[in-house]
């Protein structure tokens, strides 16, 4: 499903935050990708769905060399794959639905699709009491829960999160890391940044760790340490 | 690529009421750039139409002195008719000249009776090959300093000195009209850099999720377009107004008469009108186009 093929990225002033990357992950896979902060986790994470360029080596998204990929393309590879961020980046001018809706409405889908998977997802992430709320009135773990929702509403075979559980208590984190590995059942692809401990150690899934940007160690089924 | 009208709508709508007093800054600027090049416009138009009506006519005149000799006459005659330059050439003697004068001032017969036919100046109407003035100024002035001539006198001259007032107008008019274009080609390009900075979330998320650059940039280039349309619908309206202005300004006043020949036809006032128009579109296409371009990274 994602495979780097010596993969580097060096930004300027000379900050490499990815040395010869080597990585190969299958369809279906949940992985981790630990390391402190500047590591270079977040490249990773942005170099898959090309909002950065390798300097070098060749990256492959479901099959395609993303690095040869035609800008206008470029939106047809990311209808493929779900971003989840550490700030949720909800819109807060709409409520719950609309904003899953938007994700929907923006890429061209009819009004009666929308209408009927925005409740049917808002149902999955166990948001259908608030679908009318608007983000400032909810809880954090809330507000992750809805993020989700719009990064999978359009079912893409791959789900990139970047500190997903980085603004939340341990006790929403985990709540979210259920919902995460439910989307994965369903046969999604996985690929998570974080330096949560708790929450690597719990899960007992892949853990790639990045250090200064070489990949230091990967590992299946592995811990954060 | 699949772009929803109503949606393009609501959002354009959204940034033009989000942004009210910079869209109204740049419209406003577009109306008043725009006015003052339809009235450049018109004012050329006019003085052209003026031209025309002149330039069947256009001519010079030769007067003689009254005590001018026959051989006098007839070697300016010879000269003029023997000039490959010269049309025709028409002779008006002491007589005829005194028939014009007598119908000229045929309320004042003072004046007729102190003067008789003797005191005439005999002349030569010339209708030259050219229409171009400074040729006919040059050919005119061969005659001037001729045994027997008087003066000459060219028809064209109070056309000329108007022509070259209105030519520095309009130069004047269409300076400032540029300069302010490309205020509102800027004011435009703010307004809806500002529209994508207020949106700058939307645009993100709209990234991620994979809407097509087209999908994002449209409603910001619809919006740079409505700008200049409507400033535009602004200035055809004030040049409309200032065309029947001067319209009833004619009507109403007889000693305007005079500038009759300066109305604009129909046909004129329209193709001005479509020009208008399409500069809006374009002053808004450039300014958004830009903005675009430069501050939407998609």
């Amino acid at each position: 499903m994602i495979k780097l093929d010596n993969v580097s990225k060096v930004y300027k002033g000379d900050v490499h935050a990815l040395r010869n990357a080597n990585v190969n992950i299958d369809k279906g896979e949940f992985v981790f990708l630990v390391g402190t902060s500047g590591s270079g986790k977040s490249t990773f994470i942005r170099l898959l769905n090309k909002a950065e360029e390798p300097t070098e080596g060749q990256i492959f998204v479901a099959g395609k060399d993303i690095a040869r990929l035609n800008s206008w393309k470029v939106p047809y590879l990311r209808r493929n794959i779900g971003c989840v961020f550490q700030d949720f980046k909800l819109l807060p001018n709409k409520t719950v639905t609309e904003n899953v809706a938007f994700a929907l409405e923006v890429i061209g889908r009819p009004a009666h699709v929308i209408r009927s998977q925005v409740p049917a997802i808002l149902d999955l992430v166990g948001l259908t009491a608030k679908s009318e709320n608007f983000p400032d009135e909810l809880s954090g773990g809330e507000q992750q829960r809805v993020s989700i929702a719009r990064a999978f509403v359009n079912r893409p075979l791959i789900l990139l999160a970047d500190e997903p559980t980085g603004n939340l208590d341990p006790g929403t984190a985990v709540g979210i890391m259920r919902l995460l590995d439910r989307i994965n059942r369903t046969g999604t692809t996985v690929v998570m940044a974080t330096h949560d401990r708790g929450v690597v150690d719990t899960m007992r899934r892949r853990v790639i760790e990045i250090e200064k940007g070489h990949i230091v160690r990967d590992q299946s089924r592995g811990v954060y340490e | 690529m699949s772009i929803n009208l109503a949606y393009v709508a609501r959002e354009t709508g959204s940034n033009l009421r989000r942004n009210l007093s910079l869209t109204l800054a740049s419209m406003l600027t577009v109306a008043v750039s725009l006015s003052l090049f339809g009235a450049a416009v018109l004012i050329a138009q006019g003085v052209g139409n003026m031209t025309a009506r002149w330039q069947g006519g256009i001519e010079f005149i030769v007067f003689m002195n009254p005590n001018a000799t026959p051989e006098q006459l007839n070697g300016v005659r010879t000269a003029l008719e023997a000039n490959p330059e010269v049309d025709t050439v028409d002779y008006v003697d002491k007589e005829a000249a005194y028939e014009e004068f007598k119908e000229l001032f045929s309320r004042s017969k003072e004046m007729v009776e102190a003067v008789d036919a003797e005191a005439m100046p005999p002349s030569f109407r010339v209708a030259p090959r050219t229409t171009d003035a400074d040729l006919i100024q040059a050919l005119g002035q061969e005659y001037e300093n001729r045994a027997g001539v008087r003066e000459v006198v060219f028809a064209f001259e109070t056309v000329r000195t108007m022509q070259n007032v209105t030519t520095w107008i309009t130069r004047l008019i269409i300076f400032i009209g540029t300069a302010l274009l490309v205020a509102a080609v800027m004011l435009i390009l703010n307004t809806i850099r500002m529209a994508m900075f207020a949106r700058r979330r939307e645009i993100e998320v709209m990234k991620l999720v994979g809407a097509t650059n087209w999908f994002i940039r449209v409603p910001f280039m619809i919006e740079g377009l409505i700008q200049g349309v409507i400033g535009a619908l602004v200035a055809m309206g004030v040049v409309q107004g200032l065309n029947v202005a001067f319209d009833r300004g004619l009507n109403g006043n007889e000693r305007l008469r005079i500038f009759e020949g300066f109305v604009v036809r129909a046909s004129q006032l329209g193709v001005t009108m479509a020009a208008l128009l399409a500069i809006g579109c374009l002053i808004g296409a450039i300014g958004s186009g830009i903005a675009v371009s430069r501050y939407l990274d998609v």
